[in-house]
């Protein structure tokens, strides 16, 4: 039925969708359109992408005119749906939700119920792991009221547990989602702390963000918190979101980004070279 | 070490009977190789290298307390 997929790009999904549109000579309420990437201005003119769409002819006379772009679906795939509604109102995307289904991942997650024997499993595959590095320490595991599961590690080991900022304590976290993923058909939430250190860095990276902050405020300088994981880089903005004088962004490639957290109305989009030397950006 | 590289990638792979890891001594480092089924590659080396990613840092942790070096090789 639908002709040849073809791809089209364009610097966001509009506009790809308008080269799609020009390139067949059709209206695109005749075009079938998939959106492939929603493109993304980067930062310093790296990482830019492309926004892609993928189009093919829509059968003649079926022309049911009611699909509009899908555009608000592409561009947060597993958003919430209190994401959506906000989704809508800047057309320009406020920096700070730059990459909204990430930095608001977990956000309230609800995950399904969990059975006592369950829990015994994941504990089991925890300690199991847990003895292989002849770490053997004691764990605790519970439920919260939105089902995630949560385990803690306790003893002498915690410190080579944790590793250098962490790493090693969300290594194993990571190991033991993609476990438990595999071994459990329903969605089960995890986490993995160990002697309180979750808490202490959340603490300590609020503490940071609200100093850099304040320096942003006196200075005027955009500041950076070097490269962080989803889950702190969330923490970082939500510390900030209540304060309007500042903005914060993530840029960078990849899992880890830095957090930049900077005046607003200084550098923004295309004028980003200046943004740190700058003291008044040309407008 | 080799029980711990061996016991995450069962629980990963497809074909858990396909898993194989080998230990070698080398200068100060433990070299670990392991091996899956082809198809079961992608699993143990994750979205951008992000579980073998994992699993060496499990690893450097582990021979760390030793001070020891480890080195996990994924061979197809």
């Amino acid at each position: 039925m639908s002709s040849a997929k073809m791809e089209y790009k364009g610097t966001d999904v509009e506009e790809a969708i308008g080269n799609a549109c020009a390139a067949l000579n059709v209206p695109r309420e005749e075009l079938d359109i998939r959106i492939i990437s929603t493109g993304s201005t980067g930062i310093f003119g790296l990482g830019r992408k492309k926004a892609a769409v993928q189009v093919s002819l829509k059968k003649e006379g079926g022309h049911e005119q009611k699909r509009p772009a899908p555009e608000k679906k592409a561009s947060a795939p597993k958003a919430r749906p209190e994401r959506a509604v906000s989704e809508k109102k800047p057309a320009v995307p406020k920096a700070r939700v730059e990459q909204p289904a990430e930095n608001d991942e977990q956000e309230e997650a609800v995950g399904d119920p969990v059975t006592p024997e369950e829990m015994e499993a994941i504990r089991a595959d925890l300690a199991r792991i847990l003895d292989l590095m002849a770490c053997s320490s004691e764990i605790s595991i519970s439920q919260d009221q939105n089902n995630k599961v949560h385990a803690k590690i306790a003893g002498d080991f915690v410190d080579i547990l944790v590793g250098p900022e962490g790493q090693t304590l969300d290594s194993m976290q990571y190991v033991m989602r993609k476990i438990i993923t595999r071994k459990f058909p329903q969605k089960v939430l995890f986490s993995l702390d160990a002697g309180g250190f979750r808490d202490n860095r959340m603490g300590e990276l609020q503490a940071r963000a609200l100093r850099l902050a304040q320096e942003v405020k006196e200075t005027g300088k955009t500041r950076t918190i070097p490269a962080i994981n989803p889950a702190e880089r969330r923490m970082v903005h939500m510390a900030l979101q209540d304060d309007t004088e500042i903005r914060s962004r993530s840029v960078g490639e990849g899992l880890f980004k830095k957090v930049l957290i900077y005046l607003p109305g200084k550098g923004r989009r295309r004028a980003p070279r200046k943004k740190k030397t700058a003291e008044k950006s040309p407008e | 070490m080799k029980d711990l590289v061996a016991f995450i990638a069962t629980a990963l792979v497809d074909d858990p009977a396909s898993v194989q890891v080998t230990e070698t001594e080398g200068d100060g480092a433990v070299v670990l190789e392991l091996r899956v089924a082809k198809e079961d590659l992608g699993k143990v080396i994750g979205k951008q290298g992000r579980t073998a990613r994992a699993i060496r840092s499990l690893l450097s942790a582990t021979a760390g307390k030793d001070n020891r070096k480890a080195r996990l090789e994924i061979v197809e």
